[in-house]
């Protein structure tokens, strides 16, 4: 009942955001025929051009057309390379998984290792913490990327700067094209990630139920694992959640600087050519995507403090 | 040391020493393979877009019919031999035989015909279609025959047959996601927005060409990428990395490649129709103004060459020496601007280079008193400006520079007499135009675009700046990369050691 209600809750949403990213696209200045038709177009060829894509026909008529294929469940076909938008996007939704999945794991992994660190030990730790914190919340994406691209990439010349390979295929070149983009992606959580667990955890273990634990002869990773990390995961989760739908758009930039091709770097692409069925597919899959994000977070909730599934 | 030091300590540890040993992707092994970077993906596999993404694919998958050199004399590719019959009516065509399309059919008349008919429709939006409207008709003779009849006689319809790349007719349903064409190469693999790979065509007309076994095409996201995959020997060669890095990769045993045959200029436009720039005094004071040595040293490095105008030097014709600040101070005050005037210019941001002119013109024109606001903006949006004519002032590049003039001029949207987006009209213009178009004798040419230069150095509605060279950056150990007159690169008989 509560699953449902909360998928049922998502419908509008995502209904308001369908008519949102049309209605944006749209007003984009210039259009597909405009770049189609070259640098040198006389205005019969232009004319002809948006006859032939679909865009002579009154915005409205357009919208209702685009969104009866949607719920039929194709999304159209790019004008410019041809291609469908739902090949497109089969094709860059792996690619964009894998760049996302590793950059939340390793955020997780820093940031909750940082965060625990800092509020079980104190000290210097705890300073440690704060500074990665403080400096991964404020660097910019882009900045991250090419820092690492110049050190790793063009002094040491570890690690290809660009570029993906097929992790069954290759996995060796996979796992070194996979480490500075899910690492610049990366950063920016786990700085969320390791100040949440840090200050989560340390109000956490004022709590007298930790003293009791303690008092009865616990050991201290013991304490932390079984009673301070339940109760100090839920605002995490939250928050995770909350940074899920920022990740999704910071993979637009890493995947553009890294020639990575996922959903983000296809964005760009049709952005600039005004490749509207690509660029209205695209958004409406990431619309789904942190709809479904959230949705597991609400889930999470549930399972984590069964208050929240009674009530 | 406590558990939790150990543990986070053998993170780091393995986190190190995953990125120490993570190698980078080898070549494969045995093959002879080119990996080429460049800035821009394929638009699509159609070769009548000319957009700059395609250059790379173009004359590797598709052939035209016959490519001229740098003196615009016609060479064979597709067609063999050729004659004018009928007073210069009829261009006869004798095409290669043995020739097959990557599907395996055979090249043949009935192909020529097709794809001429192809490039004057208008809803295939050919960026060539104003110069295949200048064929009347085409005629299979036989199957390795074709006549092209004209209206009249067309001194620029090589130009034409250089652009024009021969679909397989068969294929052409498919034509933007699975190129049909008889290049050296065909297309092996794809990712849409990131790389491209092409593999030696065995069934290739030119016995021995291409030299290479594979070409793995990556799109990387800016200048300053281009430069790493570079130099981190992830690619062998970079299409257009900006001029500053030449010297640098120079240094570091690079070679570099200017291709100066200039099909590409930087302009000016002024909007014939809006307030100030009614006057043509103050168009040509604004011309005389901009100190093109100055931009070409800046951002080019010196590589580019400052230009008035795009074609060669016209006899009879007084061109300007450089910036003459007095005079276009007087010019000014004489069109009732002594005080100078504010206006704004659209640059495009895409194009490289063209923020840093745009610089250099508001530097130039601030001591006139002529105040330039700068409007960055994508290439889509300036597009919707340029074709309505929404602008006062803006910078533009066209192409083709280096073809006949006739190309350039009934062709460039920036040049031609009709449809002008500057809103330049003029009968005298258009009528030398068309004598330039369709007179045979070089002198009589030659006297006729003598003064349409005038015109243009008077009338300063289109302000040529500067020529672009296009810049390849090959790795040692690669050989034999060559562009057509366009720049588009052609690697047929590109080596890798």
């Amino acid at each position: 009942m509560y699953f449902a209600s909360r998928v049922l809750q998502a419908v509008p949403t995502l209904a308001a955001a369908a008519v949102l990213l049309f209605a944006v696209t749209h007003l984009l200045p210039g259009d597909p025929a405009l770049v189609y038709a070259g640098p040198d177009a006389t205005p019969a060829v232009v004319a002809a051009l948006r006859q032939s894509m679909g865009l002579s026909a009154p915005l409205p008529v357009q919208f209702v057309r685009w969104l009866a294929l949607v719920l039929r469940g194709d999304l159209g076909k790019s004008v410019i390379s041809g291609y469908t938008v739902t090949g497109l996007l089969g094709q860059a939704i792996g690619p964009t998984f894998e760049l996302a999945t590793a950059a939340l794991l390793l955020s997780l992994l820093v940031g909750g290792a940082l965060g625990i660190a800092g509020a079980i030990r104190g000290g210097a730790w705890l300073r440690t913490a704060t500074a990665y914190s403080s400096l991964a919340l404020t660097v910019p994406n882009f900045w991250t990327a090419i820092l690492l691209i110049l050190v790793f990439s063009v002094t040491l010349r570890w690690l290809p700067p660009s570029g993906m390979a097929s992790l069954v295929r290759d996995p060796a070149s996979a796992l070194a094209l996979l480490i500075l983009p899910a690492v610049t992606l990366s950063f920016h959580l786990s700085g969320v990630v390791c100040r949440f667990t840090q200050g989560t955890l340390l109000e956490v273990l004022r709590e007298e139920y930790i003293r009791t634990a303690r008092a009865k002869g616990l050991d201290a990773a013991r304490t932390v694992l079984r009673h301070a990390m339940p109760n100090a995961i839920i605002p995490l989760i939250t928050v995770v959640g909350i940074e899920f739908g920022r990740l999704l758009g910071g993979v637009v930039i890493v995947e553009w600087i890294f020639a990575w091709p996922g959903i983000g770097h296809l964005i760009v692409q049709a952005i600039g050519n005004r490749d509207y069925a690509v660029i209205q597919g695209s958004l409406l899959l990431l619309t789904v995507a942190v709809l479904g994000v959230n949705l597991c977070v609400d889930m999470l909730y549930g399972l984590v403090d069964p208050r929240i599934r009674y009530s | 040391m406590t558990r939790w030091s150990v543990v986070v300590a053998a993170a780091v540890l393995i986190a190190l020493a995953a990125l120490a040993v993570a190698p980078v992707p080898p070549r494969a092994g045995g093959a002879s393979v080119l990996r080429y970077a460049l800035t821009g993906d394929i638009f699509n596999f159609d070769p009548t877009q000319l957009a700059d993404g395609n250059y790379i694919m173009i004359n590797q998958l598709y052939d035209s019919l016959i490519r001229e050199d740098q003196d615009l004399h016609p060479r064979p590719r597709l067609a063999t031999s050729w004659e004018f019959l009928d007073n210069g009516l009829v261009l006869r065509l004798h095409l290669r035989r043995g020739v097959v399309f990557d599907s395996g059919r055979a090249f043949g008349a009935d192909d020529v015909v097709y794809n001429i008919h192809r490039y004057q429709d208008p809803a295939v939006g050919a960026n060539v279609r104003l110069q295949a409207l200048s064929v009347k008709d085409v005629r299979k003779v036989d199957d390795a025959t074709v006549d092209l009849v004209l209206d009249k006689p067309d001194p620029a319809i090589f130009d034409l047959l250089d652009f024009l790349y021969v679909v397989d007719r068969d294929g052409v349903a498919g034509i933007k996601t699975t190129p049909a064409g008889t290049g050296p190469f065909r297309l092996a693999g794809r990712v849409p927005g990131t790389s491209s790979e092409f593999a030696a065509f065995d069934r290739y007309w030119d016995k021995g060409t291409p030299a290479l076994d594979r070409v793995d095409v990556r799109v990387v996201a800016d200048d300053p990428a281009l430069i790493a995959n570079l130099t981190s020997r992830a690619v062998d060669v970079i299409q257009g990395p900006q001029p500053i890095h030449l010297q640098s990769l120079k240094q570091q045993g690079y070679r570099v490649t200017v291709e100066t045959s200039s099909a590409l200029f930087f302009d000016v436009l002024m909007n014939v129709t809006r307030g100030p720039f009614k006057d043509k005094r103050v168009r040509e004071a604004i011309s005389l103004a901009i100190d093109r040595g100055e931009f070409v040293r800046l951002f080019f490095q010196g590589i580019g060459k400052p230009a008035w105008l795009p074609a060669a030097r016209a006899a009879h014709v007084t061109y300007p020496t450089g910036v003459d600040a007095a005079r276009a101070k007087t010019l000014l005050a004489q069109a009732g601007y002594a005080g100078g005037f504010s206006t704004t210019m659209l640059v495009p941001a895409a194009i490289p280079g063209a923020p840093a002119l745009g610089q250099v013109i508001q530097s130039d024109l601030a001591p006139l008193g002529v105040r330039v606001r700068l409007e960055l903006i994508d290439l889509a949006q300036i597009r919707a400006r340029w074709f309505g004519s929404d602008f006062e002032m803006t910078i533009h590049q066209y192409g083709r520079a280096n073809r006949d003039p006739d190309s350039l001029l009934r062709g460039a949207v920036v040049f031609r007499p009709q449809d002008n987006i500057t809103r330049y009209d003029s009968g005298a213009y258009a009528a030398l135009v068309d004598r330039g178009a369709t007179t045979m004798d070089p002198r009589a040419r030659g006297a006729a675009y003598g003064e349409v230069a005038k015109i243009l150095l008077d009338e300063a509605f289109t302000v040529t700046v500067a020529a672009q060279p296009r810049i390849f950056v090959t790795a040692p150990g690669v050989d034999g990369l060559t562009t057509n007159l366009e720049g588009m690169p052609i690697l047929g008989g590109v080596h890798v050691r």
